[in-house]
């Protein structure tokens, strides 16, 4: 597009968080010739100790200093307790329940997406842009949404539950180049967030420290005490919550065993973690719900796809069937460490078909007794 | 003509003040405690100053101590009164600005007796209930006149009238002082202001002091009366003596200018269909604090600042995202009506023909957000 009808498409929003991607996603739309406005979104709770990468006032004064530079406006807007209502509770409960949640989905979803979608209507904008490495691209009536072209940073399955609506308004500026070259353009640029480090996973946790969110969140009595049990069903040792653990999850269960010990199996109501060796994580499928198609429309039954069972997961193949609303995953070859909670998303190449809930793994016979557990 | 609707945040220096300043800042750099030619000039601005500035106080020269700002004189008032007599009990309300509450909140920290008192739906204090709680214990009583977020008035010679004879008295003058006449009553011990708030340079305040002796913050070289030790910013004191002389001598007509121009506004904006006036019509001239039950203000306030507008929720936090003001929630308001709190403050820029664009803008934004939502 000409600068003109750039200009005549309507200002875009950017959601900039005060880090470099963001930064660069923000400016590469004022050299396109795009009227920018630069919105920071205050999610997590204020925190002293905050020093994530995002939602500190330090990376609010961050964003401001390079929305100065590039002449476009900038707010703050506060929408702690819808993240919390959204986000934060639902991340807790999940955890609670003995799944592992994916709290950056549900912020694209209910935050990112959707309010701040409103706030940019409000504001007489046609478009939302991120500093998502993720890309989209028109074909017919239909946007596709693809990974980005850094694998390594590819965030494309946080994405899966964006529907074409979203997408058409959507631009992921940076999606099609690589960190190194965002840098690059940060430095060319000299936005003084240029050497700024990448955020950690989630922006409300500081590392490590997950569990002590869940208790401050729930309140410590909320989770299931209970025990470790091998898959023979003998007592290994004892847990304060359920909430500590993670399908696949390695470290810290607090027992010695000649051989690695990993967790296999959640269950909350009984407080029961089950633990085995590595053998015992190899899934032949899953079961997932909340199916979400990028294109609108259900693959056919039996599609074959590259299914990723959580982020930074190389993808697999995998036949998928669909009835009604849930899903059958079956894997071409065993996976280990299915953990229910998570999102399972399927891709085709380079293009994100859509994804799903799991709900729980599916286990080879021989590990567990019985065909379905977790 | 000037889009700018946050005088209650601050304002733009008055232009007499800004040459004066630049004046100031090249020629008089003396220390007034010097006794050379340059010392005896800056001595005889800053008493000038200080002369401008009890008059449009209503208050003798030498009641008046110059500090950094409001928040200071506050802080000095406040920590240096109780200070000096530990029985000493504060009364405080809860919709002050955060420079007395958090006095407040430090003192009731640190062991000492506060009691607070909240607004009620039309916005003012129980002040039988002030008096009498003043009569029960030697007190220290620390209010605004004029409410920063909505405008709301403080009744001050009711109030007065009721409280016992030996309670000190500490009275926030920051946004009444250029926008109404002050005539501080003899119960009024001590009173704080800030200079930008009338047209003067940032970083200059006003501390009123009548009664009793203050226990400092700044211990030093013995300035402004043993009360704000500190070499005096002469500049900054002469500008604002200068400020205090400009918005005297329009103070009568000024004050019925800032309240014409607030019932315009909202004669031009009271069609909305989801909207209330905070303010009352008797209020501080010049404040129309409204809320919006259907939009956001953190949309209003950037839809508005994309048309050129400044206008506020009323405070503003470090992350720079509005937040709902404390009086609007003493005043009983409730989501989403809290959301949707947005102040309009002017002041002696603001023209007729300002008002009339910035209603039009108003309406225009709060149109846009609803068809979005």
């Amino acid at each position: 597009m000409s600068e003109q009808t750039q200009k005549t498409a309507g200002p875009v929003v950017v959601a900039m968080s005060g880090g470099v991607d963001s930064s660069v996603a923000a400016a590469l739309l004022v050299e396109q010739g795009h009227d920018v406005i630069g919105i920071s979104l205050r999610l997590a709770p204020d925190d002293p100790a905050n020093t994530s990468g995002c939602c500190g006032v330090r990376d609010f004064a961050d964003a401001a200093r390079v929305a100065e530079l590039l002449g476009i406006p900038h707010y703050t807007m506060d929408m702690r307790s819808q993240f919390r209502e959204k986000v934060m509770m639902p991340f807790a409960a999940e955890y609670l329940a003995g799944r592992t949640p994916s709290p950056c989905v549900l912020c694209n979803r209910e935050i990112k997406f959707s309010l701040l979608f409103d706030r940019a209507r409000a504001l007489g904008a046609t478009r939302v842009a991120t500093g998502h490495y993720a890309r989209t691209h028109n074909s017919g009536n239909t946007v596709r949404l693809l990974k980005g072209l850094d694998d390594n940073k590819d965030q494309s399955y946080f994405l899966f539950e964006m529907g074409q609506e979203q997408l058409a308004h959507t631009l992921f500026p940076v999606g099609d180049l690589s960190k190194a070259e965002v840098r690059e353009h940060a430095q060319r640029l000299g936005l003084q967030v240029a050497d700024k480090p990448d955020s950690h996973d989630i922006c409300f946790v500081p590392p490590g420290g997950y569990a002590a969110v869940v208790e401050r969140l729930k309140g410590l009595a909320s989770s299931t005490p209970g025990k470790l049990v091998s898959g023979q069903g003998q007592t290994l040792g004892e847990h304060d919550g359920v909430h500590h653990f993670t399908v696949g999850q390695r470290r810290g269960l607090g027992i010695s065993a000649d051989q690695p010990l990993y967790v296999t199996g959640i269950n909350a109501d009984t407080g029961e973690v089950r633990v085995g060796g590595r053998e015992q994580l190899a899934c032949s499928g899953l079961l997932a719900e909340r199916p979400c198609w990028v294109s609108g429309d259900t693959p056919r039954e039996g599609s074959p796809v590259e299914a990723r069972i959580r982020y930074r997961h190389a993808a697999v193949p995998a036949t998928v069937n669909q009835t009604g609303g849930k899903l059958t995953v079956i894997f071409d070859a065993p996976e280990e460490a299915v953990a229910p909670g998570q999102a399972v998303v399927f891709y085709d190449g380079d293009e994100v078909l859509g994804g799903a809930w799991i709900q729980q793994a599916l286990h080879y016979e021989h590990s567990v007794g019985t065909e379905q557990c977790a | 003509m000037s889009h700018y609707f946050d005088f209650n945040a601050g304002c733009r220096m008055r232009p007499e003040v800004v040459d004066r300043l630049s004046e100031l800042l090249r020629e008089d750099y003396g220390n007034p405690s010097s006794m050379h030619s340059p010392g005896r000039r800056a001595r005889a601005l800053l008493e000038e100053a200080r002369d401008s500035t009890a008059a449009l106080f209503g208050v003798a020269p030498d009641e008046i101590i110059f500090t950094s700002g409001g928040t200071e004189s506050n802080n000095t008032a406040m920590r240096g009164t109780m200070a000096l007599d530990p029985a000493l009990r504060l009364l405080v309300s809860s919709s002050e600005h955060a420079s007395t509450t958090a006095v407040a909140d430090y003192l009731q920290e640190h062991g000492r007796q506060v009691r607070r008192f909240t607004i009620d739906a039309a916005g003012q204090l129980d002040l039988e209930l002030i008096g009498r709680a003043s009569r029960e214990a030697r007190s220290l009583l620390a209010l605004s006149l004029a409410n920063g977020d909505t405008g709301h008035l403080l009744e001050l010679d009711k109030l007065c009238a009721l409280l016992a004879p030996d309670t000190s008295f500490h009275l926030d003058l920051a946004q009444a002082v250029g926008r109404i006449d002050l005539r501080l009553p003899a119960a009024v011990t001590t009173a704080a202001a800030s200079c930008h708030k009338y047209g003067g340079p940032l970083g200059c305040g006003v501390l009123i002091k009548r009664g009793p002796e203050l226990e400092p913050l700044m211990a030093g070289g013995g300035q402004e009366r043993g009360v704000r030790a500190g070499t005096e910013n002469i500049a900054a004191i002469a500008g604002a003596g200068l400020a205090a002389r400009l918005a005297q001598a329009e103070l009568g007509e000024e004050a019925l200018r800032l309240k014409g121009l607030t019932s315009l506004l909202w004669s031009l904006i009271d069609d909305l269909p989801s909207i209330r006036r905070l303010s009352p019509e008797d209020g501080l001239p010049g404040t129309l604090t409204v809320a919006l039950g259907d939009v956001p203000a953190d949309v209003m306030i950037a839809g508005l600042d994309l048309e050129g507008f400044a206008v506020s929720s009323g405070s503003a936090c470090e992350a720079g995202s509005p937040e709902p003001p404390a009086t609007a929630i003493a005043l009983g308001l409730e989501t989403p009506w809290l959301n949707g709190v947005i102040r309009m403050s002017m002041g002696w820029e603001n023209s007729r023909d300002d008002v009339l664009e910035l209603a039009h803008s108003f309406n225009a934004v709060a149109a846009r957000a609803r068809m979005a939502a």
